[in-house]
């Protein structure tokens, strides 16, 4: 168990049964008073941010975190994608639910960072540039780069993302997968 | 960064003057009490640090300031360090500036004024005229107002504090300069009842922006209640798994000699310098705080 000591920036706690991280805390203490611990926290699968005022001493429960290397493989006609791990070679599914916004991205042999909650998978993050192949596009208009004009393409992974009017069909582009937007084209 | 603290540090040391001068011309002595005590004041909430050979770093002057009055001092103040085991935040530092008063004759409404005053002049010494009046309010109607409840009608410490900080305290941000005043007698410390009320006590605090800056009171003149309020908070320490911390038998002593009817008031330094600066903690105008050690 931690107590309100142990609070400080990233540690990592369990409230009602999700795991939350903390992003800022305060120490408040009226002179004559109790002192407390004023606690933002932000809740790792969700996001959802809330915010506790801890009496000192209380005690909060520690988070059972781990992370791991994971290594996509296919999504099969269920819809369910598999992965595996790259140190155990555990073989890993996981429904659309838990791959969340990284689906859009995900392309076979990716490397992706899996967060584990009490051994179950909370969460994918993905590398922040990932290069995916162009597979569908409107033919492409030569010369006209500086107008910043876009087109809306399909990706390999069948996410759509605006890109200049100069990417074809077959090329490959890179992608921040914190924004999911186009950075630029990549030769293949 | 270090160029931001030299300036602050220069310009503290005006306004830290300019405390010393209000005093002075007002009549008062500066005193100078030990640092080290072997028995500080019993409070449930305040941890004092032992510094070893029997003795205690003081968490407040008070008890020393006190003797000083009953052997006849009527106007005395002391700028000096205090000490508090565990308080470290933006506004806390383990070891912090205290100035501390007391004045004969007085009662909580007095020193109030003289508070005000104090806030005025010090705001002059950093350039700027503090024009904003001072707002008065009754700790009960304000907690009536914020957390629905009134806490001198039916005591609850735990409800009482996270009330105070969770909604009390942040309603008064907005506020340049506030006093609560006759606040619950459970929360009493040192302060005397109210003749007109036995639920409350002759004590006030001034919150800056809704950071407390001081905490005054008409002091308690009873030496069997002061004994008593000793027990109490030794028995909720030990029932907090903290431990009792010796009573100063000399200080009941010079109580039952006679305290002279005077009120007293401690004011955090550090805070009101960095509040009337518009620094974001105390640690800007601190030469060092803990963490930087």
């Amino acid at each position: 168990m931690y107590d309100t000591s142990d609070i400080r920036k990233n540690l990592k706690v369990k409230i009602d049964g999700d795991p939350y991280i903390v992003v800022e805390f305060q120490f408040v203490k009226p002179g004559k008073g109790q002192a407390f611990t004023r606690t933002r926290f932000k809740n790792m699968i969700t996001g959802a941010v809330i915010d506790k005022t801890y009496k000192s001493g209380e005690k909060l429960e520690p988070a059972d975190l781990e992370e791991a290397s994971l290594q996509f493989q296919y999504r099969d006609a269920d819809g369910m994608f598999h992965f595996m791990n790259a140190q155990s070679y555990d073989q890993i599914e996981l429904n659309e639910d838990k791959v969340g916004d990284a689906a859009s991205f995900l392309i076979e042999n990716m490397q992706v960072t899996a967060l584990f909650f009490e051994g179950r998978v909370v969460g994918i993050n993905l590398p922040t540039f990932v290069e995916i192949e162009v597979i569908e596009a409107e033919p492409g208009v030569k010369g006209d780069t500086a107008t910043g004009a876009t087109k809306q393409v399909t990706l390999s992974t069948g996410a759509t993302v605006q890109v200049p009017l100069f990417i074809n069909q077959g090329e490959w582009i890179r992608i921040d997968t914190r924004t999911g937007q186009y950075v630029e084209r990549i030769k293949k | 960064m270090q160029e931001g603290r030299t300036a602050l540090l220069e310009r503290r040391h005006r306004l830290v003057a300019s405390i010393r001068e209000f005093f002075d011309e007002r009549g008062y002595v500066e005193v100078e009490t030990p640092s080290l005590v072997p028995r500080p004041a019993v409070d449930v909430h305040l941890d004092p640090m032992e510094a070893g050979g029997g003795r205690y770093l003081i968490p407040s002057p008070e008890i020393q300031m006190k003797r000083l009055v009953v052997e006849g001092m009527r106007r005395i103040y002391q700028i000096g360090h205090v000490y508090r085991a565990g308080e470290s935040g933006a506004w806390h530092n383990p070891e912090f500036t205290m100035l501390e008063w007391y004045r004969g004759g007085a009662g909580y409404v007095d020193l109030m004024d003289e508070t005000e005053a104090l806030v005025r002049a010090v705001s002059a010494a950093a350039g700027r005229a503090f024009d904003a009046p001072f707002g008065r309010r009754p700790v009960r109607d304000v907690f009536l107002a914020e957390a629905g409840w009134d806490p001198s009608a039916g005591w609850d410490e735990d409800r009482y504090f996270l009330d105070l900080v969770e909604k009390v305290e942040p309603s008064l941000k907005d506020l340049p300069a506030v006093f609560l005043f006759d606040y619950p007698v459970e929360a009493a410390a040192m302060a005397a009842p109210k003749a007109s009320d036995p639920a409350l006590c002759e004590r006030f605090e001034l919150y800056m922006s809704g950071i407390e800056i001081a905490n005054g009171y008409t002091e308690l003149g009873d030496a069997r209640e002061q004994e008593r309020r000793f027990q109490a908070a030794n028995r909720a320490r030990e029932a907090l798994g903290k431990r009792a911390l010796p009573v100063d038998e000399t200080f009941l002593e010079a109580l039952r000699r006679g305290l002279p009817p005077c009120a007293g008031i401690a004011l955090g330094v550090d805070r009101l310098v960095a509040t009337l600066l518009g620094a974001d903690g105390i640690g800007e105008v601190m030469a060092f705080t803990d963490d930087r050690l």
